[in-house]
């Protein structure tokens, strides 16, 4: 028996499938795995005033706000992963730059670059201090694949070992296989490959393209926004918060530099769209395909 | 039972000086003492809420405690250098500098932590409803009684700025007199929980154990009927209500969906009505006064204004919201300091979560001696009258409450 559910969340929306033999438990597994999804959009939503991200972005005295315990586990993931990609995975980015170009504004001038470094993460404290007021987090790059490892984590602890959990199709995390079959099959636009079939696994995909008019990545060592032709990324591994990064730092790098040489041997990077504009539709590209996504959910 | 008149002393003052009265959100949060050691038994969806709010304080959880291996692993992530425990005896035993505790358990096991914890020597902040019988609510009172500790109950409208600023115009002309209340809790939710064996299936499901359950009168509208008691001084005569399982169709005894009527000594009643099948409108309280309504939703709160009533002048310079015919008010804490900012608009919504303030609340009661704002009369007060709305929809018909059911022994 297969139960499906879903959740608006982050801007975008996720979903979980998850099987086995009780109704009553998987649906009861899957809300509290939603609780969990809806507790990261709450503590990170950049729009709420009672996030935790709003409240560091308005502390502009420059003091440390305290933070909560999951914030600081994402943060100091944040951390890592903006080390081992050499900044290319950047989630602080200049508050001018979420407005608009800053180098067209005369009196802010150019954002800060590499924003991470501007970041005080104190862990034994567990406060956070921004050195410059302009900066901003910005966590598309990672919290939804962060939020997807937190519902399999609470699915895993209520013992569902079957499941599918994906956020707005670009964070996805596999559980187990669905019945009968050997993995669950995702078909990915733009990658040559087609299919992916995932147990025990995750996946993210980031295009430069975005959802929207423009492109919406910014290279964190230029502030340029970045050319939304350029090649997507997919990467593939055991948890989506690192592949939503690594998707991230090898779209912003490109596949023949650093980023792509220093990938841990835990994680395989694929290039999508194959760099051919023409493949490019900025509402569905690099994304994990949904029609694709329902067919096999169905058949499953 | 009427509420002290030196509660009321903003009564008659302008509405604006009720503003004046209350204590800035700012203000609040930086007091808070810093590296506060406290420890937190019960980390299931509250304790972990609890943890994130001390942690956004600043003080320091020294310990955890919950009897679930798998919640216990899970808290790790939030919580990584707290000390685990599985026994919350153990707990208050080896962790002699921890000053708080705070009780987030299953309501039927508050007794038996909270009369631990207020032995050994620990300022106590207990969840509500205090528990789920009216003999353990009154032992924990009584525990409470023997030492001169703090112990706050986790009722969160008397800490929430919206509401103490709601509660200030509900003393003056802008309000006037009380006409009708109405309250709801609407979420689609099983209330299930899910586990890999039938015995920690059966232990976490305990919401739907009517032996152990309050059902949703108990541990959804005791927090509510608390908004009502604190703002009009009284608690209610009798309760009448009906409820039945029309959603959740899976063998649960303890209904999904309740209607109340709780009938006070003036002759008003609160209309309730809770559900765990649908959430439009979500949580709310309205009390309806002569010259205005107030609709509180916890993180915000407005005021409808009647036509005839008096104009205060402030009203011109307020932040207000379409609500289809109605325009209301919004109630912003702080709004005397973000008006002469031109900020007004920033204040609307609370910065924190309800039981932010609360908590906050309780760590200054702690290190500074504040009052306490929630004590153990009103939790007592408040479990009685839920326990008693229960009854009402367990047994059918009305149910009385005396008075004797609201003293402490």
């Amino acid at each position: 028996m297969m139960h499906r559910g879903a959740l608006p969340a982050m801007g975008t929306r996720f979903e979980i499938v998850v099987g086995g033999a009780n109704p009553l438990l998987l649906r009861a597994a899957v809300e509290q795995a939603f609780e969990e999804i809806s507790t990261c959009h709450r503590l990170w939503n950049v729009f709420s005033k009672d996030s935790i991200l709003s409240q560091i972005h308005s502390e502009s005295s420059g003091r440390p706000v305290a933070i909560d315990g999951l914030t600081l586990d994402l943060l100091r993931t944040c951390s890592r992963l903006h080390q081992q990609t050499g900044g290319s995975f950047d989630p602080v980015i200049g508050a001018d730059l979420a407005a608009g170009d800053p180098r067209r504004d005369p009196i802010l001038g150019a954002a800060p670059r590499d924003g991470f470094a501007g970041i005080e993460l104190d862990v034994e404290a567990r406060t956070v201090r921004r050195l410059d007021s302009r900066l901003r987090f910005d966590l598309g790059g990672i919290a939804k694949g962060y939020a997807c490892d937190l519902a399999a984590s609470i699915l895993l602890e209520a013992a569902v070992d079957c499941a599918l959990i994906h956020g707005g199709t670009s964070s996805v995390v596999a559980l187990g296989a669905p019945p009968g079959r050997s993995d669950w099959s995702i078909e990915v636009k733009g990658y040559e490959g087609k299919q992916v079939g995932l147990v025990d696994g995750a996946l993210a995909v980031t295009s430069a393209a975005g959802g929207g008019a423009g492109a919406h990545l910014i290279d964190p060592f230029s502030g340029d926004r970045l050319d939304r032709h350029r090649a997507g990324a997919m990467v593939v591994g055991h948890r989506a918060t690192d592949c939503d990064a690594w998707a991230t730092a090898l779209t912003v790098d490109g596949f023949d530099g650093e980023v792509a040489r220093q990938i841990p041997a835990t994680l395989q990077g694929y290039r999508v769209n194959n760099g051919e504009p023409t493949h490019l539709k900025p509402d569905a590209d690099a994304s994990v395909e949904e029609e694709r996504w329902k067919r096999t959910v169905e058949i499953s | 039972m009427e509420t002290d008149r030196r509660d009321f002393l903003i009564q008659g003052a302008g509405a604006l000086a009720g503003m004046a009265l209350l204590p800035g959100l700012e203000a609040m949060a930086t007091r808070a003492p810093k590296g506060y050691p406290v420890a937190i038994i019960g980390m299931g969806r509250q304790g972990r809420a609890i943890a994130a709010e001390l942690q956004k304080l600043g003080a320091t959880i020294v310990a955890i405690c919950d009897s679930d291996e798998p919640r216990l692993r899970s808290a790790k992530r939030r919580v990584a250098d707290a000390t685990q425990y599985a026994d919350s005896d153990a707990l208050l035993a080896k962790e002699t500098a921890v000053e708080a505790i705070f009780i987030a358990t299953p309501t039927h096991q508050h007794r038996a932590v909270a009369e631990a914890a207020v032995a050994a020597g620990k300022h106590v902040y207990c969840e509500a409803p205090l528990a789920h019988t009216l003999e353990d609510a009154r032992a924990i009172a009584a525990a409470a009684r023997s030492n001169s500790r703090v112990f706050q109950v986790g009722l969160l409208a008397r800490s929430n700025p919206v509401y103490s600023l709601a509660r200030s115009f509900y003393r003056t002309e802008a309000f006037l007199k009380l006409v009708s209340m109405r309250a709801q809790n609407s979420r689609k939710t099983s209330w299930r929980q899910a586990a890999s064996t039938a015995e920690r299936q059966a232990r976490l499901d305990w919401r739907l154990d009517p032996s152990l359950s309050l059902g949703l009168p108990g541990e959804w509208g005791t927090h509510q009927f608390d908004v009502i008691h604190w703002f009009t001084g009284q608690y209610p005569l009798r309760v009448s209500g009906n409820g039945g399982v029309f959603v959740w169709e899976d063998g649960r005894k303890v209904a999904d969906t309740v209607n109340l009527t709780l009938e006070f000594a003036k002759g008003q009643s609160l209309q309730y009505q809770a559900t765990l099948g649908n959430s439009y409108g979500g949580r709310y309280e309205m009390l309806h006064g002569v010259n205005s309504a107030f609709k509180l939703a916890w993180s915000h709160g407005w005021m409808f204004k009647e036509a005839d009533a008096a104009t205060q002048g402030w009203e011109v310079y307020a932040n207000r919201q379409r609500f289809f015919n109605d325009e209301g008010i919004t109630l912003i804490a702080d709004a005397t300091k973000l008006a002469s900012q031109n900020k007004l608009k920033d204040g609307v919504g609370l910065p924190n979560d309800s039981l932010h303030y609360g908590v906050a609340d309780f760590l200054l009661s702690c290190s500074e001696q504040v009052k306490v704002k929630t004590g153990v009369s009103e939790g007592l007060r408040a479990t009685a009258v839920g326990i008693a709305a229960q009854r009402a929809v367990v047994e059918g018909g009305v149910i009385e409450i005396s008075q004797d059911d609201l003293k402490e022994a």
